[in-house]
């Protein structure tokens, strides 16, 4: 017989409190979804109940393992929710940020539990009070002892609810001691919802002696008059009851309108594990948690519909890197398979042509991997926004375009933190009081749009507001101050330029939102890492448009390769207008620049080989090839010695073993294994402007 | 750790250390062999704009963009001609994949730490800042290089400085 | 919990004396059953884990041919085993008459 002094250590109970931890995080992000889903309008039965369900599920499983101080918020969250779905306290929209603030709390003090990061009680308190105000300032009358509030929702159609008699089995794990699960708690739990005999037996009857005391062998049987519904019961037993440790059974005809002696005859029937005959008639499931068991339904976990695999981003990319060789390998190939005789060796050129298709298709699977929709970033602001606004006492419509658009996923961390920075700019800054609004004749609520779309092989994600605009004069004025050189002869484009100056801002008054000063140079730094551009335009009194446009490092590019002395260089098809053989008389000087004159417009001529510095065949634009780019609407004219062919190219980075060359976004390998620069049209526009 | 026979015994009187010699003019350099990553005949590059002219510019390994660095225009020692003996030292310097045209190279050879001996000032094509110490074989002497120190220097040019 | 495991080798050794000594035992009471007396007082906490222990531990008394009575019990603690579902189990061997000693 095994010693008394064997028993068996303590396990790590963190390995079962991270079971809670995560499904009452889960619980915390449906609730704030569904909130935030509900901008302002009353949420339907449905939506309340779910909200309810989480609320009432942290708390339930905060109280069973012990995590006392996170059942305080959730209890009188709840409460408050339990009154208005009962219309007892009308719902407005306040209650919504309440509520919002309320699951921040939560979450706090389950990182607290969690990560032993810091609680901050007084937030606690606070929001404790400012909702059991919301309590206690609706209709006394409905006042009632916290023992007796209901979990059942009301009926439907408003009549007096249902009860239902169960009896339940409850054999629980043997290590239910030592998880820490507050057995007492899970029992209250039971009774507030209805009348509840409880009765407990042993399984076994081992020797004292070799017996350890935190082995449950217990098994419970309670007998449960209530009208919530067996979901319901169910959600108490969630973090406690595994499949099969609990049986509930509906034992007795339910009751209209229970009276006193039914509710006694109920608790004085004696309970035993083979209890009374059900009833299957009234089995089943009740309006209540008509799609709650659904997949996917409000505080349900989303069924395995679609199934994931977790793979390291690593993995990811060394597979497009392999991918990007075959490609390169096949084109090769392909090519030295040209010069064969194509009826002589016709087979073979089929096999490639299959072959090429099959790569293609390939690497596209592979590309899509790493592509995630931009919603992961704006799905950030609506939250953020709304408490913003709040804050500063401005009406805001947040509007998102373009949620679906795709983009490398390294690009979606890196353009979170200038985003966020943008639309806080736009709340603080551009955005005005309603008042003002008013005052100049727009509408009270002002509107932030955010849109992303793809725009050739570019990203392009823009921030508009409805606001005043920059004031051309503050900047300038601004400017002066931090000893920028400026000139009232800038235009309006060169003065919005300004306020990406290190350390510049123009906000009267420095808030707790932005206006510290360290803003819009660190966005232009973090977008141009990623081989971004900003943009500004803006109108004084109509709002501003800040674009921001990304590369699509990893998009397959499509791109002209053209000629100039001995190298090659790829130009990305999709900022190609046209080629063209200027005629003696087109070309231009305009200040001493050469131009071309297209169509009614002179557009200035860039001459490459001048540019990158490298000995040209051609060097008079009339001799040569004039590639017309667009740069975001503005145009210009390359000089090449000769245009050679389209492909599709993968994107390889210069910088991973060397530094960033200017004029170019990226690399490439030709299908005769050399590497070619892919030139940034956008990049090329600034040097020849900069000389 | 600090006592004399413990550091020498790691720096190894019994286990030292290999170099891969290469001549660039006249003088005949060292640099580690763990470094090297593979020697390489002259392929034509693709040259990048306006970098400096030692910079010969970019070459396809295996799928990498690797620049090429020819140190005989760097230090301004030997012929930058380039042919079919033209020989390429590709490293592997601070993670980065760099490829070195030299004038040739010569051998890999052991060297004991007490056959190094510390770098005085000298007129060597090379600053002393990033020789590690002379070694001698065969009554030639060797100089000893930190690659990852040159490379990393401003004046190669090959990384920048904000890294 | 802890508390309980500290506690159960001092049961354990009680039991053993109890059982062992039965025959010592006959002057305690009465009866002619042997009777073991444990007392309640001065417990202030009492869970699930406790109940199952006192259970045990009376069930081995009887085992033992000891009738064991409950004493001096705190009302926290009776109600406390009455909510946890052991009435049944433990409150046969409440003795509630004061002044039964």
């Amino acid at each position: 017989m095994t010693q008394a002094q064997e028993i068996k250590p303590d396990i790590d109970l963190n390995q079962f409190n991270q079971v809670f931890f995560e499904e009452c995080a889960e619980h915390l992000a449906e609730m704030e979804q569904i909130l935030l889903a509900l901008s302002n309008e009353e949420p339907d039965e449905e939506k309340l109940n779910a909200i309810f369900r989480a609320a009432h599920s942290i708390k339930g499983g905060a109280g069973i393992f012990g995590f006392q101080d996170m059942t305080v918020v959730t209890h009188v969250l709840e409460s408050l929710l339990d009154r208005i779905r009962n219309h007892e306290i009308p719902f407005n929209a306040a209650m919504i940020d309440l509520f919002l603030e309320a699951g921040d709390v939560i979450n706090m003090q389950l990182a607290g539990h969690r990560d032993d990061a810091g609680v901050n009680q007084d937030a606690v308190v606070r929001i404790s009070r400012k909702l059991q105000q919301l309590i206690d300032s609706s209709d006394v009358r409905c006042e009632r002892s916290d023992a007796v509030i209901s979990v059942s929702s009301p009926s439907s159609d408003g009549s007096v609810p249902v009860l239902h008699r169960y009896e339940l089995v409850f054999t629980p794990d043997p290590d239910i001691f030592r998880r820490g699960v507050r057995i007492e708690q899970l029992f209250r739990e039971l009774q507030e919802l209805g009348e509840l005999s409880i009765n407990a037996g042993l399984s076994s009857f081992p020797d004292l002696a070799g017996f350890d005391p935190e082995t449950c062998t217990i098994c419970w049987s309670f007998n449960l008059v209530s009208p919530a519904s067996e979901t319901v019961i169910r959600d108490i037993f969630e973090f406690v009851a595994d499949e099969g440790q609990l049986k509930i059974r509906e034992t007795s005809l339910a009751v209209a309108n229970p009276d006193a002696e039914t509710l006694g005859e109920a608790t004085e029937e004696s309970v035993e594990v083979s209890g009374k005959a059900a009833s299957p008639a009234l089995m089943g499931n009740r309006a209540y948690d008509r799609n709650e068991l659904a997949p996917g339904a409000y505080g349900r976990r989303a069924g395995e519909t679609e199934s994931t695999l977790r793979v390291g981003v690593n993995k990811v990319d060394q597979l497009i890197n392999q991918v990007g060789e075959l490609v390169i390998t096949q084109l090769m190939v392909s090519q030295s398979a040209s010069a064969l005789d194509p009826v002589q060796y016709e087979n073979l050129h089929r096999s490639l042509q299959q072959l090429e298709r099959t790569t293609r298709d390939l690497q596209q699977s592979v590309m899509s991997i790493r592509l995630v929709p931009i919603s992961i970033v704006f799905s950030r602001f609506p939250r953020m926004v709304r408490e913003l606004a709040a804050k500063l006492g401005k009406q805001v419509e947040l509007k998102t375009v373009g949620d679906t658009t795709e983009l490398d996923k390294g690009l979606i961390e890196k353009i979170t933190d200038p985003l966020t920075h943008l639309v806080r700019n736009c709340l603080d800054h551009a955005l005005e009081i309603p008042e003002e609004r008013i005052a100049a004749g727009k509408e009270r609520s002002g509107t932030i749009t955010l849109r992303a779309s793809q725009t050739g092989g570019r990203i392009v994600i823009d921030v508009i507001d409805d606001g005043a605009g920059l004031n051309r004069a503050r900047i300038l004025a601004k400017a002066a101050e931090r000893g920028i050189p400026v000139s009232d002869a800038m235009s309006d484009e060169e003065v919005w330029q300004l306020i990406f100056s290190p350390g510049f801002s123009t906000a009267d008054a420095v808030t707790d939102i932005s206006g510290r000063g360290v803003g819009m140079d660190v966005v232009l730094r973090n977008v141009q890492s990623i081989g971004g551009r900003v943009q500004i335009l803006s109108e004084p009194g109509q709002g501003t448009r800040v674009t921001i446009s990304l590369p699509l490092t990893l998009a397959i590019l499509d791109g002209l390769s053209v000629a100039v002395g001995d190298e090659k260089f790829i130009i990305p098809l999709n900022s190609i207008i046209e080629s063209l053989q200027p005629a003696a008389g087109c070309l231009k000087t305009v200040n001493g620049k050469n131009v071309v004159h297209v169509r009614g417009d002179y557009i200035p001529i860039i001459p490459l080989h001048e540019l990158f510095n490298l000995p040209a065949r051609v060097t008079e634009a009339d001799k040569g090839i004039l590639v017309l780019i667009d740069v975001e609407g503005e145009k210009a004219a390359v000089l090449v010695d000769a245009l050679l062919d389209e492909h599709q190219v993968v994107i390889k980075s210069i910088e991973t073993n060397y530094r960033k060359v200017d004029g170019t976004a990226g690399a490439t390998i030709l299908g005769d294994g050399r590497v070619a620069l892919i030139l940034d049209v956008g990049s090329l526009l600034l040097m020849h402007k900069s000389g | 750790m600090q006592t004399g026979r413990n550091s020498s015994d790691r720096n190894g009187t019994n286990a030292p250390s290999e170099y891969l010699t290469f001549t660039l003019g006249n003088e005949e350099y060292g640099i580690d062999i763990l470094k090297v990553q593979e020697i390489r005949g002259y392929d034509p590059v693709t040259h990048i704009a306006n970098a400096p002219e030692f910079i010969k510019g970019v070459i396809n390994l295996r799928g990498v963009i690797v620049p090429i660095v020819d140190m005989r225009i760097k230090f301004k020692v030997g012929e930058p001609t380039y042919h079919e003996f033209t020989v390429v030292i590709i490293m592997n310097v601070l993670g980065r994949i760099i490829g070195m045209v030299v004038d040739g190279v010569s051998d890999v050879v052991a060297l004991k730490a007490e056959q190094i001996k510390p770098a005085p000032e000298m007129g060597a094509a090379l600053n002393t800042d990033y020789i590690t110490g002379l070694g001698t074989v065969d009554d030639q002497m060797l100089i000893l290089v930190d690659i990852e120190k040159l490379m990393s220097s401003e004046e190669m040019q090959v990384m920048d400085q904000s890294i | 919990m802890n508390g309980v495991t500290s506690q159960l080798p001092h049961l354990v050794e009680q039991l053993a004396t109890l059982s062992a000594c039965g025959i010592n035992m006959e002057g305690m009471g009465d009866s002619k059953a042997h009777l073991a007396e444990l007392t309640l007082a001065g417990i202030n906490e009492f869970d699930a884990s406790g109940c199952q222990l006192l259970v045990i531990f009376l069930k081995n008394l009887k085992q033992r041919g000891v009738m064991p009575r409950i004493m001096s019990i705190p009302d926290a603690i009776r109600e406390k085993i009455q909510f946890l579902g052991f009435a049944r189990e433990i409150g046969p061997y409440f003795e509630t008459k004061q002044g039964y000693v």
